[in-house]
Order: structure tokens, then sequence, then C-alpha cells
């Protein structure tokens, strides 16, 4: 274990890639104590403002008084926002910080989905073979041709209400192939080795062998496997909400963030650039580190899609 | 050699019909009648009847799908729901304009990648080596659509030099239209460059250890010569294996860049036959896409039982 | 440390991608906009979709709409005013007692092809429509406006397979059309304007029905000369019109799905229209070239929320007058639609020849709104479970529904937003599923029965049209007694008498009218967009009247 935290910090790529990933994941789970604001809260008379560190003042009324709330009849206060508003008046810097805790739980959800479905199918493909590998494999190809968006949009227009576990289902039925294939190869070359045959030969089952003996050993490919997906299902949760189909504002998610401010790039980049960079230095810091991971656990072993 | 390519059409069948099972089961479990769609809020439940009947839509699920093979086995993909038009004939134009953009995005996409893989792998640890590096880890970590944007606002509109949109004009030149497909190509070619980039230049780094190499070079060849015939050759076939590979990333990342630049493709036209419940054209979109699938792995692996025999009888 | 390099330069390198040139420059036209020196006569024309079909009886969309306009004439068809005025038929006479319509054709109209028209073309056309049998024979589907003609007597036998022709409908010579309906029915004259009941050549239908969609023949200003999906549509002048000379020679009709495209190709002088997209209003409004170059009225189109009437807590009108008078509209139309909408004060827009000029709707009080809501028993809103909105995926609709939210919450109501494709969407309206939901619709006919009727009477319940599930038995009656009157004066009183019954019972939340401003190059001339149109369709505009002068 030490081994392999020395080897972690001294691969720098790696290290930065995990420094950036538990920052975005303080921020989602630290989210409201870190937002100046609600995400959701609209600030009328603040709306479509560009970022600014100082305090704005509300308009005032044409006779010079104070402006006042229609409902609750409060003077209207003065606020900061550091990264703008957008067109409702809402934060963005509070958007974009709730919008981690869902790109990182979709990204997480999705890939333990992607992760269990393909382990299973590549360990009994792998390990007993035959017509069941052949059907396996079979069905792998059949996943593995389409184009993963068109087949998790289809699967997200099965639902009438497509919620976070829509989109967290339509992405883990799309990911997982990847993944079997790999398992599969591991546990083909793992099941030659001669513990498996003791195992056998002293009566343990099937499952067991499996589940204690040979998916323990592929620990490594998983982890980094795993890594790279959440990278990838961020990434297609992006471009789901861009398409109008993932979550849906005024839950901030960075994807409909950015499909939102589509229309008006020019007039406020604010609304697309934080929400845009936070995507991609999160993907990125994904991406570093699972790549970092796969230098240190064993270069030389050929997990690649 | 012949027999190997057999073998491999006829594995391949299975793929297909699994493909188009899977596709026709969810769209028949997805919500939303497409004879509601097609009658917008004039419905009326007599002629929506006989228009059900017309459509098939009021046969048991396997029988439709029965008629759907039984078609397709003719070449023909039926008739769209929407847009009263042969599926054939709707998405030829479309499937084109995708096949166009995606070659042309492949094409860009490996002429770059390799060269800049190779580059890198000549020179390790020099600057264009990291920089290489770095476009191989950024490539993959950008949204395509948000790449897409950021092309359209920077070169087309603050600079003006490509038009944003689009694939043709009326009455233009060839020139002209040529220079609608450099943004969306170059959006699209991005992710697959990266990808391949990194694997030209990991696998030229590994072929260039081997000992034969070493031997080359103590022959007192020159550098280009042990580069291009030896290395190359040996490093292709992982590139070969990720081209392969690329394809559905290619498509997923079509549907998104057709999106942005608003071009006239197949990507798109899936998305909103899906939205439209256009059962038809979304089966014959898919079944366009896995045939494609299918016919750039034969011809990878053919090109792999070519450069490697060995592979020729497994 | 040469990996610290890497992050570094991927860093900046993201960073760089995420930058935009800073806003705040000047608008993309600088000046006049360029003209591009192309062919003279030829108008671009955008097209938000590819059409579904040309075939007039299968119409059902603002798209092909448009398109089949150039290409067809029916008998009669509206003036810019939304006056009925001649089309093909020069005049015609209506029966005492209001069921038989006899229209006199004119003599020397010719199909695109060289036949002349005649008034067994009209039977034709309108018996095809409703001959489901006929559909089936040439592997089509039956027409998706049949229903519309089955005042027509006869009309639903033949439908139904159960008759060989329609008694109502009779071709007594060349020029003479006569059509007997049922009941009386005063809109009907109105109905006879739509794109759908227009004269098809015969011959060529029967040769090839299917293909008709695709290459089709009318009498109208323009011919069709090809179609290349998703792309365009090219129709020429036809210089054998009947009724004047067309001073285009070409009209173009260009996909153009996404509106900043469209907007973009007509800064770059490439189209000769446009609509503006979401946003850019202040950017037109700002730019004194631009500014000029706008036009457009308020439609007959209609944006606003229904609450399923018969589902708690909508089924007590006082929620539903609180919700009314909880929302800000204007605030709305200036924050979302640029200034592109007006404040909906009614159940019927103007444009037609009743119109409730005096009505005050239901204005912004949330005081007013929350005593409403007391009154219904909920005060502050408790006891009120959560609400869902339900919408469809359009980023307009998304925005509106976010305000309406918030201005909800702030009376304490609360309110989730769901947003579902189309066709999921209608599926659950049509079941009754959905208590509070978008609820737009663009006049078929300008006449107060193609909203009040169809809209909110209770026969019309669920899928035909009153997707609220309004019901209310004075109403009802008033709006069934105006369908049949044909004095205009008397149905005005009783189209006043229904919306005061309506407002007072507040089955929909009003938002706003459309306006349908729109970018017109400024060589442009004859154009008049009518308060029938949808914007960049244009489907009332008449595009034979329009020529350019550069």
């Amino acid at each position: 274990m030490r081994w392999f935290f020395t080897k972690l910090f001294r691969h720098r790529a790696a290290f930065a890639g995990l420094v950036i990933i538990v920052l975005f994941v303080l921020a989602a789970i630290f989210a409201p104590l870190v937002s100046p604001h609600s995400p959701i809260e609209q600030y009328r008379y603040f709306n479509r403002l560009p970022p600014s560190l100082e305090l704005r003042q509300p308009p005032v009324n044409p006779d010079g008084t104070p402006l006042t709330h229609p409902v609750t009849g409060e003077e209207v206060q003065p606020q900061r926002f550091l990264m703008g508003t957008d067109i409702h008046g809402r934060d963005v810097l509070s958007r974009v910080i709730y919008g981690a805790q869902v790109s990182l739980l979709v990204g997480i959800v999705a890939t333990l989905i992607a992760l269990t479905i393909g382990i299973v199918i590549g360990s009994l493909a792998g390990y007993f073979g035959g017509w069941m590998d052949n059907v396996l494999m079979r069905l792998t190809d059949t996943f593995f041709a389409f184009p993963s968006i068109l087949l998790a949009i289809v699967i997200l227009a099965t639902f009438t209400k497509p919620g976070l576990w829509a989109v967290f289902l339509a992405l883990g039925l799309t990911g997982w192939t990847g993944i079997a294939r790999v398992i599969r190869g591991q546990i083909l070359s793992l099941k030659e080795h001669e513990f498996v045959e003791a195992a056998r030969s002293i009566g343990c089952s099937h499952a067991r062998i499996i589940i204690r003996h040979l998916l323990p050993n592929c620990l490594a490919p998983i982890i980094v496997l795993g890594t790279l997906a959440v990278a990838e299902n961020i990434l297609s949760e992006a471009g789901l909400s861009f398409l109008g189909l993932g979550i849906q504002p005024p839950t901030a998610s960075w994807g409909n963030m950015l499909a939102e401010s589509r229309g008006l790039l020019k007039e406020m980049p604010w609304w697309s650039i934080f929400p845009g960079a936070a995507l991609a230095l999160t993907v990125l810091g994904f991406n570093l580190f699972g790549d970092g991971l796969r230098d240190i656990l064993d270069p030389r072993m050929k997990i690649r899609r | 050699m012949l027999y190997f390519l057999i073998k491999r059409v006829l594995s391949a069948i299975p793929v297909l019909l699994g493909i188009t099972i899977i596709t026709f089961t969810v769209i028949h479990l997805a919500p939303g009648d497409p004879v509601q769609v097609r009658m917008g809020q004039k419905y009326d439940p007599e002629v929506a009847q006989r228009l059900r009947t017309e459509m098939g839509l009021d046969k048991p699920l396997p029988v439709q799908y029965a008629i759907f093979l039984g078609d397709l086995v003719r070449g023909d993909l039926g008739y769209s729901f929407v847009k009263n038009l042969p599926v054939n004939e709707l998405l030829r134009g479309k499937f084109g304009n995708t096949l166009y953009l995606s070659i042309s995005a492949m094409l860009l996409a490996v002429l770059m990648g390799m060269l800049l893989g190779i580059l890198a792998a000549i020179r390790p640890q020099s600057a264009l080596d990291y920089a290489v590096m770095v476009f191989a880890v950024a490539g993959v970590s950008i949204p395509v659509f948000w790449l897409g944007l950021m092309l359209q606002l920077l070169f087309g509109v603050q600079l003006g030099w490509f038009p944003v949109t689009g694939m043709t004009e009326y009455g233009a030149t060839l020139a002209e239209n040529l220079t609608h497909l450099v943004l969306p190509a170059v959006t699209l070619a991005t992710v697959p460059m990266a990808i391949i980039a990194r694997i030209t230049r990991s696998s030229m780094l590994e072929v260039m250890e081997q000992d034969y190499i070493r031997t080359a070079r103590a022959k007192g060849l020159g550098q280009r010569t042990v580069l291009l015939r030896h290395a190359l050759k040996n490093a292709l076939i992982p590139i070969i294996t990720v081209i392969g590979n690329m394809f559905a990333l290619l498509l997923t990342g079509a549907v998104l860049t057709e999106t942005v630049f608003s071009w006239p493709g197949l990507g798109r036209a899936m998305v909103d036959a899906i939205t439209q419940r256009d059962f038809p054209v979304i089966l014959g979109g898919v079944t366009l896409f896995a045939v494609t699938f299918v016919i750039v792995n034969l011809i990878v692996d053919s090109i792999y039982a070519w450069i490697d025999p060995r592979i020729r009888y497994t | 440390m040469k990996y610290f390099t890497i992050i570094i330069a991927a860093a900046a390198l993201l960073a760089l991608s995420g930058c935009p040139k800073p806003a705040g420059q000047a608008p993309e036209a600088k000046g006049p906009l360029p003209v591009k020196p192309l062919q003279e006569k030829v108008y671009r024309f955008p097209l938000p979709a590819d059409p579904p079909t040309l075939d007039p009886m299968h119409i059902t969309d603002t798209v092909s709409d448009t398109v089949a306009r150039r290409l067809f004439n029916g008998l009669v068809r509206f003036s810019p005013s939304l006056e009925i005025v001649p089309d093909l038929a020069e005049n015609w006479v209506i029966s005492e007692d209001g069921l038989t319509y006899k229209f006199f054709l004119r003599k020397g109209a010719k199909f695109h092809n060289g036949v002349e028209v005649t008034a067994g073309d009209f039977l034709y056309s309108f018996t095809r429509i409703l001959d489901a049998a006929a559909a089936a024979r040439n592997e089509d589907v039956p027409s998706e406006r049949a229903q519309m003609l089955f005042d027509v007597a006869g009309a639903q036998a033949l439908f139904e397979g159960q008759a060989e022709n329609v008694a109502g409908l009779s071709a007594p010579d060349d020029q003479t059309f006569i059509i007997k309906l049922k009941e009386n029915f005063a809109p009907f004259l109105s109905v006879l304007c739509m794109s759908n009941f227009v004269v098809v050549p015969r011959d060529a239908v029967e040769q090839d029905w299917k293909g008709f969609a695709q290459h089709p023949i009318g009498t109208g200003p323009f011919v069709f000369d090809r179609w290349e999906h998703d792309n365009e549509i090219v129709l020429k002048a036809n210089r054998n019109y009947w009724e004047k000379e067309v001073k285009l020679d070409v009209l173009v009709f260009k996909v153009m799905p996404d509106e900043n495209t469209r907007y973009q190709a007509f800064l770059n002088g490439d189209i000769d229209h446009t609509d503006i997209p979401f946003g850019k209003m202040a950017d037109v409004n700002a730019n004194a070239s631009l500014k000029p170059m706008v036009q457009g009225v308020t439609a007959m189109d209609m944006y606003c929320y229904g609450f399923n009437c018969e589902k708690p807590p909508f089924d007590n009108k006082l929620v539903r007058l609180a919700f009314n008078h909880a929302v800000d509209k204007e605030a709305i139309i200036k924050n979302i639609l640029e200034g592109r909408g007006e404040v909906q004060k009614t159940y019927f827009p103007p444009g037609s020849f009743y119109f409730k000029a005096d009505s005050e709707g239901y204005p912004y009080d949330p005081a007013k709104a929350k005593a409403y809501l007391e009154q219904a028993g909920y005060p502050d809103g408790n006891g009120l479970s959560e609400v869902t909105l339900s919408i469809d995926t359009q980023q307009l609709s998304r925005q509106i529904a976010a305000m309406v939210q918030e201005d909800l919450r702030q009376i304490g109501v609360k309110v989730s937003i769901e947003q579902s494709d189309w066709s999921t969407f209608l599926a659950r309206v049509y079941a009754g599923e959905l208590t509070f939901h978008q609820n737009t619709w663009l006049a078929d006919y300008p006449d107060p029965d193609n909203w009040l009727y169809v809209l909110l009477e209770s026969t019309q319940a669920g899928a035909p049209g009153n997707i609220t599930r309004f019901s209310h038995t004075q109403f009802d009656q008033l709006v069934r007694k105006a369908r049949k009157t044909v004095d205009e004066a008397e149905r005005i009183r009783l189209y006043g008498k229904a919306e005061d019954i309506a407002l007072a019972a507040a089955p929909w939340l009003l938002v706003y009218w459309r306006k349908n401003l729109t970018l017109v190059q400024p060589y442009v001339k004859g154009l008049e967009i009518t308060a029938m149109d949808r914007t960049p369709q244009l489907n009332n505009s008449r595009m034979e009247d329009v020529y350019l002068e550069r």
C-alpha cells in the first residue's frame, strides 16, 4: 500500500488528477456550505449580470425610493455574484458548485452500474467459456456496435418522466462493453493458473472461485477502467443534457447550463465559460488519474479499450 | 483468406440481428404513440384507428418485427410514420452526409494523429512530445459539443473565416461548399485524433525498443528507412485495432457535432426520429449504422490478416 | 517536473478553449447588409424543417402549409386583413337556412400541367379527403383532416365505408360546385380557406396518388420544380397564373432547422427574411440598420398553460384564479421574449371580427393571488401538495416555466417542472393524466369557433381539443348556438357572454400571444405578414405579390 502511495506521489500527472478530483468531490459534498447563494433562487432584479468582485446595487424605483419585493414587501438587498448571473438571475458560481454534485453523482453511479454488468458478463464468459462465452461475447459485440449516445437516447425515451435514475440506467447500460471484454481477458488468462484447479479440487463452487479468487486479481484493471469510465460518463451526461434529454433545469447540471446558454454565447459568455471549464477540468482530472493509475499499477498490462 | 472473410461475415449476422431486436424492443417499450404525434392536437379516434391500421401498428409485436426483417432482406427499410416517404429515400441523403463528414474527420484524425504520434515517438521527452501528450489527454477531456461551439464562435463569428452552419449553399461553388466542412470535421476529428496520436506514440515507442530495430540501425540503415519500413509496419496493428473500434465513437460524436453545426446528417435525424417515435426511421437508421459498422470491422480485420498472416488461421 | 509542465499546458489549453472573445462588441452587422449579387428575381425563403408532405390532404403543420399555399388554390381564401375573399370561386351563394353553399368557379384557370380546372376536380378533391377506402387502395393513410368535413351531409358515411360517395357534394356543371351541410356551421367558409381544401388534378393524382406528395401539381402562383429533402424546395413562377402576374421568377425554400443559422444567413444576405432567435432581440433593436427591417404583428397564436379542471386542486376555480394572478406576465415578455409577445387578457385573440378589447385579463397581483389561495382553503399554500408543470422540450418553454415556477413559489405553491417530448406529452394530455401543462394553439381559421368551441366546449373534452376538460353548461350553450348562428352581430354577443364565463372560471393560466416579428431584407417589397402567420413560415403571406427591388 505504501508502495502505491509513494509511486502515486511521484507520478505528477496522476497526482494532479487526484487533486482535481478531490477538490470537486469536496465542493460537491460541501456545496451547501461553500456556495454563496442557493442554486435555484432567481434574483429577478439582478439578472444577466457579468461576473464581478463587487457588491451590486439593485435598481431603484423611478421616484428614487428603494425597490421592494412585490410579494414579501421587503427591500431588495445588494448582492455579490462572483461568476455573474444567468437569464433568470441565478448565481452561476453556486450553480457550478451544485452542478458538481450532479455530474459526479451521475458519473459514479452510472459507472458502478456499468462495472457491475461488465464484470458479471465478463467473468461468466471468461470462466465458463464454450457456448456461454460465444453468446455473451456476441451480446457484447452487439451493444458495442451501437453508437452509445443513440442507445442512451432510446433508453431514456422509455421513461415517461426522465429523472436521475433514467440517466443512470441509460449511461450504465451503454458503457459496460469495454469492461466486459477486459475482465473476460483477465479471467481467461488467470483461469489457467494452478490455484484455480486446486480450488476446484477441494470443492469450491464456481461462484466462490470467481468472486473470492479470480476477481480480486483483476482489481487493478477494474479500478483503472472504472476511473476512466467516470470521465466518460460525465461527458456523456453533459452531451445528453445538451441535447435536452438529461437532467432538467432548474436543477443545476453543467450540461444543461451549456445547453441553456447556447443561444446567448456572445451576449453572456460567462454563463457557458464557467460550467464548460468545470466540466473539462473534472473530466481531465479523472482521465489523468486513471492514466496515472494504469502506469503505476502495471504499465505492461494491456488495458486498452 | 476468403474462408476467413466468410467466417467473419457469418459471425456478424447475429450481431446485426441483435441490434435490430434490441432497438425494436426498446422503442416499443417507450411510451408515446406515433399516431398521436402525427395527428397533433386535432386528434380523432376514428381517423386514428384507420391510421394505426395503415401504419401496421395494430399487429402483434413479433409479427411487426418479422415484417420488418422480411422487408429488410429485400432492401426495403419501410415507410416513415412522420414524413410520408420511404425510409430509404429519406435516409439515403442524410446517411451520405454523415459519411461525408465522418470519413473526412476520420481521414484527418488518422493522418494528423499518426503524424503527431510518430513525431512524438521519434523525439521522446522533447517539447513536441509533451505537447502531443498534453493534446492526447486534453483531446479526450473536452466535450465535443463544447469544442464545436467554441470553434463556431472563434472562427466563424469573430474571425469570419468559415461558415458556421449547414452543409451547402444554394448556387455555391464546390470550393465554397468545402469550407462548410472544415469546422465540423475538425470538431469531430479531435477526440479520435487524440486517441490515435497517443496509441501511435506508445506503439511506436514500444516497437522502437525492440531488438530488430537496433539491428537495423546497426546495419547502418538511415533513420527514415528504419522508421518507415520496420518500425511503423509493426506498430500498425494496435493502431488499426483502435481505428476499427473508433467507428461507434465517431458516430456518437457525429450526433452532437451535427446538432451544433446543423449538419443535415443521420445522427441528428435519428435524434428527431426518436423524439417523434418514427419507428421505421429509427430501425432503418440503426440498421444502417450497424451494417456500416460491420463492414468497417470486416475491412479492419482484412487489413490485419493481410499484414499478419498468422491471424488468418484463428 | 515534466508532468507538471503537461498539467499546466493542459490547463492552459482548456482555459483558452473555454474563452470566447469578450462580449460587448458591436453586433455582427455593421452598416448596410451585404447584398449578394445572386439571380435577380429569386426569393430565398427559410423553412424551420423539411415538410413532411406536400399532399394537401395530409397537411397538418405550418411548414408544409406554407409551401403548399404557393402551389394550390381553393374555393376561397383570406385577404391579408383576414376577410374571406374569392379564390377559384368567383362568387358564392349561401341558402337561407345556411345549409347549402353554391360556388361559381371562374373560367379558364389551369393546372400546372395545362388541364383546365372544373367543378368535377373540386368534387374529386373533397371526396378524396373523405374516401378512406381509396386511400387504402393506394397504400396511403386516410386524411388527418377528414373530420373537419364531417358536417357535410353524407361525409361520415363515405369515410366509414358505408357509401360510395358523399351525398352532400355535387358538381352539376363544370363551373358550379355545391356543398350541403347536415347542420348549420357558421365558420364553414373560414374552414374552406385552409390549405387542405384546395383543388388537385384528378388525373395526375389517380396516376400516382402517393407520389403526388413529392411532386405536387396545383393551380397556384408557383410551379413545383424539385425537392431535395432536408435541403431545399425549388418552385418556379407560374407564367400562366389565372389571377395575376407573378413578379418573382424563382422561389427557393431553404430548410434551415437552426434559428441561429437562419439569423446568420440573413445577416450574410443568403436568405430574404428570418425570425429572430432567442436572445438576439436586444442586438436587433440596438442596431440602427436592422431595427427598421423588423415586421410583424401579434398573431392568433397562443402560449399559455392549461389546468385539468377535473382533477384537484384545479377543480377549484379559486385555485386557478390564484395562479393566474400570481404570475408576472409582463416580466416574462420582457425577460424571456424580449418583447416578442403581448400579454394575453382574453381567451380569444385579436384579429377576427370578434375581440373582447376591454378585458383586463388577470393582472399581476400577488396579494390577490394569496387571498384567492386562502379562500380556497390553502392559506400561504399550506395543504397544497406539489404541482407538476408539464411542458415540451423547447428552450423557450423551459425558460418561461422557470419564471412561472418562481412566481408561484412566492405565493407558497411548490411547482416542479417536467419536460417531455411531444409524443409522450400528447399521450398523457389526452389520457387526462396531467394536471398543469403547456397549452398552445395556432388558429386554423380566424373564427372564435376555432378557439372557444374547439378548446373549451365540454363535448370536445380530451383528445379532440378541450384538453383542460373545462365544462360549463351555459358556456356550452352559448358557443353551440354561436356556431350555428349566421348573423355576425348576434355571434359577437354570444361569444362575449361566453368569454365572460371563461374569464370568471379561469380554465387556463393566460400568458401571451405570440408576435411574429420577422426581419425582412430592405429590398423585399410587397410582403405582408398577417395575424395567422408563424415566423419564419409566413403561411398566409402572399408571395405572388412580393417583388425584389434593389
